[in-house]
């Protein structure tokens, strides 16, 4: 009997504390809101340039090309040439958007957009001093102009920005090295 | 005889406890449904507006998004961040280091005072659509969000700039209608995503690929808003942070 009457008065407690459990979930919530939002954008990088050039009266002409269709780049060219040669540069349109780097590069000033081509540069050679090997330019009789190599070499480096949307090159952290990619041959004459 | 008349008065005050809670059960489920059949006069009605929490996230000045209760209902209206950043830009273009702003902030557009802090998420992928994988190789610092206003919007981890996931509390209370300091004022993208390289030379070509040419950064903002009564607990249920230890009460 003592426990049937103990199962009874648990089950009502029981049934007392899920009416009470009932009030209190009300008290449990907080208003409270939210609202998000996303964004972003692609990073297109790359550059492709290309170099042409022709040769007439001993006189390379020199232009370079933007052939990417996602970077804009600074160029530069260098030209190498063997002893008894020598050479003159010519910015062909004289605004001064080709300048001596004074570290053997020509520069070109302007930031170069893509599909976008650079004004002409001008290398004129002079090959009077060529002579044959071991002889002194000075006092040679004879002399061999219907052979020697000028090389131009172009070089691209993609266009930086500072902070405040300012444009740069940084020549030194990407080229550490160039390879050769003409060979212009000259018949002397 | 005794014994029995005991036995049974005990027994008679057990039913009636049952009975007691039985009868307190379906009260409580009866209650709404006699709620209903209540008749009112339109004439007599009072509009009692009840508190209203409600928040949205500006982006220069401009709201973006946002989630006001209003009555019965919830308010919503989203939009995505950064959609004009690239609008002065040749070609809508990134350009990589420059300073694009990016002012963010909140504002209370609920009619209850309330607390508020925001989550921002920077993060990389690559690919579109299912295809779309994150980039774990690349830093989520390189995207530079200029966070300002340290003073009024508190970073529990200042240190952790590399971590995906930012968080920030406003110190105090947003009063309704009111506006958040900015917790942010520019975005950039910083240059070294552009270091890794690799050049090839063939005939009178010069090709620079990147590594990373093609990523796309990504910056996700939440806001979440909580109420003030109670604000305490309030806070530690809702965002499971002590508020009194971040000194934002």
């Amino acid at each position: 009997m003592m426990r049937k009457y103990k199962k009874v008065a648990a089950m009502s407690a029981a049934a007392l504390g899920l009416v009470a459990a009932l009030t209190i979930e009300s008290s449990m919530a907080y208003f409270t809101t939210y609202v998000s939002a996303e964004g972003g954008h692609v990073v297109n990088m790359g550059t492709r340039t290309e170099i042409e050039e022709d040769v007439s009266e001993m006189t390379k002409h020199i232009t370079l090309l933007n052939t990417s269709d996602r970077g804009d780049c600074f160029v530069r060219v260098k030209v190498f040439y063997g002893a008894g040669v020598t050479v003159s540069y010519v910015d062909v349109e004289g605004n001064g958007d080709w300048y001596d780097g004074g570290d053997g590069y020509w520069y070109y000033r302007p930031v170069l957009p893509v599909g976008q081509r650079t004004s002409q540069l001008d290398v004129a050679i002079d090959t009077t001093g060529l002579v044959k090997p071991g002889e002194d330019p000075a006092t040679a009789t004879e002399f061999i102009k219907d052979k020697f190599n000028v090389v131009v070499v172009q070089e691209c480096t993609p266009v930086l920005y500072r902070e405040n949307g300012e444009t740069y090159a940084n020549w030194d952290t990407i080229y550490t090295d160039y390879e050769e990619v003409i060979t212009g041959e000259g018949d002397g004459n | 005889m005794k014994k029995i008349s005991r036995a049974s008065r005990s027994r008679k005050i057990t039913y009636m406890l049952l009975a007691l809670a039985v009868i307190l059960l379906l009260g409580s489920a009866v209650g709404s449904t006699r709620a209903a059949l209540t008749y009112y006069s339109e004439n007599y009605t009072a509009q009692i507006r009840v508190g209203q929490i409600g928040v949205s996230l500006l982006e220069n000045g401009n709201t973006i998004t946002r989630r006001d209760y209003d009555g019965d209902r919830w308010v919503e209206t989203s939009g995505a961040l950064l959609e004009n950043m690239l609008a002065d830009e040749k070609d809508g273009k990134l350009v990589l280091n420059k300073k694009y702003t990016e002012e963010l902030t909140v504002e209370n557009s609920g009619s209850i005072d309330e607390y508020v802090r925001v989550r921002i998420y920077k993060y990389w992928t690559k690919g579109e659509g299912e295809n779309q994988k994150k980039v774990t190789t690349l830093s989520p610092d390189l995207i530079r969000l200029n966070l300002i206003n340290g003073g009024q919007w508190v970073n529990p981890e200042p240190d952790a700039k590399n971590k995906e996931c930012i968080e920030l509390y406003y110190k105090g209370i947003l009063p309704s209608g009111k506006k958040t300091a900015a917790f942010a004022d520019t975005i950039a993208i910083d240059g070294q995503i552009a270091q890794d390289v690799t050049i090839t030379t063939k005939d009178n070509i010069i090709t620079t690929t990147y590594k990373y040419d093609g990523v796309e950064f990504h910056l996700d903002v939440e806001v979440d808003a909580v109420q003030t009564h109670n604000a305490q607990d309030a806070i530690k249920s809702a965002w499971g942070v002590d508020a009194a230890a971040l000194g934002i009460l």
